[in-house]
């Protein structure tokens, strides 16, 4: 029987931290390190810097391979990542650079591509899912279009022996399967072998919420040393998972916490989509093996769908946010009053009155959504926030709640401001044959 | 009966797909799945939300896992994609519905400073 393989997932987004990468490279005995780094929107950004003439792919990746290229290598540990963003096969460039300079010349370091299909979308102006209609109804210029695409080209870079592998936009559990199915020569029809792989990328997909992160709450969900906070390692077996991290770390790996880390941003759990396999886990079983050990079992996959699922990138103008606070008695009540005078002036205000607009009440209502002021809420802070379609409208309408400090409700202090251009994504989808992903060793 | 905040019997974390939002929702204990599944049902959690949640809540059980899966759309505002509220992602919401109130039996086990009832 094969051996296990020991996965660990070293990061979870575009700026996680690097020390538990760095942990679980030197204690925690993994063959293979994965890391997320890619949320929906972060490719459209960097699809935009690449065509500005700024790299494609993710801004600290110097720093990430320089720290981590020589632990791994050392070790023999390799790596699968999406830090390639819009540029795979520059990226995989740089990491060559990185490796050359830190004498490991002879990592072999491959791009995955092909995820990029702007241009076919742009020709083929297809529905999306959101709006029921064509991609030119929007009315506003395609920036980009990435499909997710499977495992199979990460699977095979790694059978060519790359000890690195660069994607862009694939399927986050999909960095999982690609090494499981290099080790256990798993293929395209081994349909419970490859729901297992989902499983196990998705316990490694977002790092620190499979270890703790996200869960403790002071004095009732308890975490030890959360300052610390390690990263999870997942040992497969070819039948089933086992979670688990580094003794080096802080954190906790319990059915409770593996549990919550299963069901994040799940739908039907009988009909979780990749472009690998459909996986269900209504019959998935949770069970404490002893200190941070949990084993999950019972995976079931189905067919995979007919189409690859394609995120369409589009401008979606100026946000612009302003703040101002309020203490003392009634201070909640005089945020609100803020927020309505400011409502009152700007929908008076023929250059911003019809704009998507919205006013809060941090510390009363604005994330517990069924919050009321209260005359003894002695901390408050006015928020508003509106999407203008450029800077000098946002501004305008900022403008507005700057004058709260001389035109409004008394003691307002501590105002902000914040203006950023957004993006907004679109999904589509492209039937298989149009979307051909590739990849290759880059020197 | 003695009411609790469900934070005391149970845990949960938020996701966000776009404007859908889902919460998963375990007990802290196995046996009190049947105490959950009785009483926060898809449409308690629907009322519960009525503010905000505008398309229909779906509860899916994982009996095996002792876990819930509620699955909520048009919940988000437009969601991270379009919303303009503070937490676009919706990810404080699984500690909102924590707030709900659950019946629980004299005496039953709660979590101590969690929002039992006194």
């Amino acid at each position: 029987m094969t051996k296990p393989l020991r996965i660990g997932g070293g990061a979870g987004f575009l700026d996680d931290r690097v020390e538990p990468a760095l942990d679980l490279l030197e204690n925690g005995g993994v063959d293979f390190l994965m890391l997320e780094h890619l949320a929906e929107r972060t490719l459209a950004l960097l699809q935009e810097a690449k065509r500005s003439g700024r790299p494609g792919y993710v801004g600290n990746l110097r720093y990430r391979m320089e720290t981590l290229l020589p632990p791994a290598a050392e070790r023999g540990v390799r790596i699968v990542t999406n830090l390639g963003g819009a540029d795979p096969a520059g990226a995989a460039g740089l990491v060559r650079e990185v490796a050359k300079e830190k004498g490991l010349g002879h990592l072999k370091v491959a791009a995955v591509e092909g995820d990029d299909v702007t241009d076919l979308i742009r020709d083929l102006d297809p529905v999306l899912e959101e709006t029921g209609e064509k991609l030119s109804a929007l009315g506003t210029p395609l920036l980009c279009a990435n499909a997710y695409i499977g495992a199979f080209e990460m699977k095979d870079a790694l059978d060519a022996g790359a000890d690195v592998v660069l994607a862009g936009r694939v399927a986050d559990p999909a960095l999982a399967i690609a090494p499981l199915a290099h080790h256990f020569g798993w293929g395209p029809d081994d349909l419970d072998a490859l729901a297992l792989g989902t499983m196990t990328g998705h316990m490694l997909e977002c790092a620190g919420h499979t270890t703790g992160g996200n869960y403790v709450d002071g004095g009732r969900r308890v975490v030890p040393g959360l300052d610390r906070l390690g990263f999870p390692i997942a040992e497969v077996d070819g039948e089933s998972l086992i979670v688990t991290k580094t003794a080096t770390s802080g954190g906790l790996v319990d059915r409770h916490v593996v549990r919550q880390q299963l069901l994040y941003e799940l739908g039907d759990p009988s009909d979780y989509r990749t472009p690998d396999v459909t996986m269900d886990i209504g019959e998935v079983e949770a069970e404490e093996l002893g200190r941070d050990r949990v084993r999950l079992s019972g995976a079931k996959g189905k067919a995979r769908p007919e189409k690859l699922k394609v995120l369409c990138g589009v401008d979606n103008g100026w946000l612009g946010v302003a703040e101002i606070s309020y203490g003392g008695w009634n201070a909640a009540g005089r945020a609100k009053l803020a927020a309505e005078t400011v409502e009152k002036r700007l929908r008076r205000d023929p250059k911003v009155s019809n704009l998507p607009m919205r006013f809060d009440i941090i510390g009363v209502s604005s994330v517990f959504v069924m919050g009321e002021p209260r005359e003894d809420m002695y901390d408050a802070r006015f928020r508003m926030c509106i999407r203008a379609p450029d800077k000098d409208t946002a501004q305008h309408a900022l403008s507005e709640a700057e004058t709260l400090a001389t035109n409004g409700p008394a003691g307002g202090g501590g105002k902000t401001q914040a203006l950023r251009r957004t993006l907004r994504t679109y999904a589509t989808f492209l039937p298989r044959d149009r979307v051909r992903p590739s990849w290759r060793m880059v020197d | 009966m003695p009411k609790v905040l469900l934070n005391a019997i149970a845990h949960g974390r938020a996701g966000d797909k776009g404007n859908r939002s889902n919460i998963g929702l375990i007990p802290y204990r196995d046996e009190d799945w049947n105490l959950i599944a009785t009483q926060v049902t898809a449409e308690a959690v629907k009322r519960y939300f009525a503010k905000v949640v505008k398309g229909p809540v779906v509860r899916h059980d994982l009996p095996k896992l002792k876990a819930f899966n509620f699955v909520m759309d048009e919940a988000l505002e437009g969601g991270v994609n379009d919303a303009l509220a503070v937490d676009a992602h919706g990810k404080s919401r699984a500690s909102i519905l924590l707030c709900m109130e659950v019946e629980v039996p004299e005496g039953h086990w709660s979590l101590t400073g969690a929002g039992a009832a006194d």
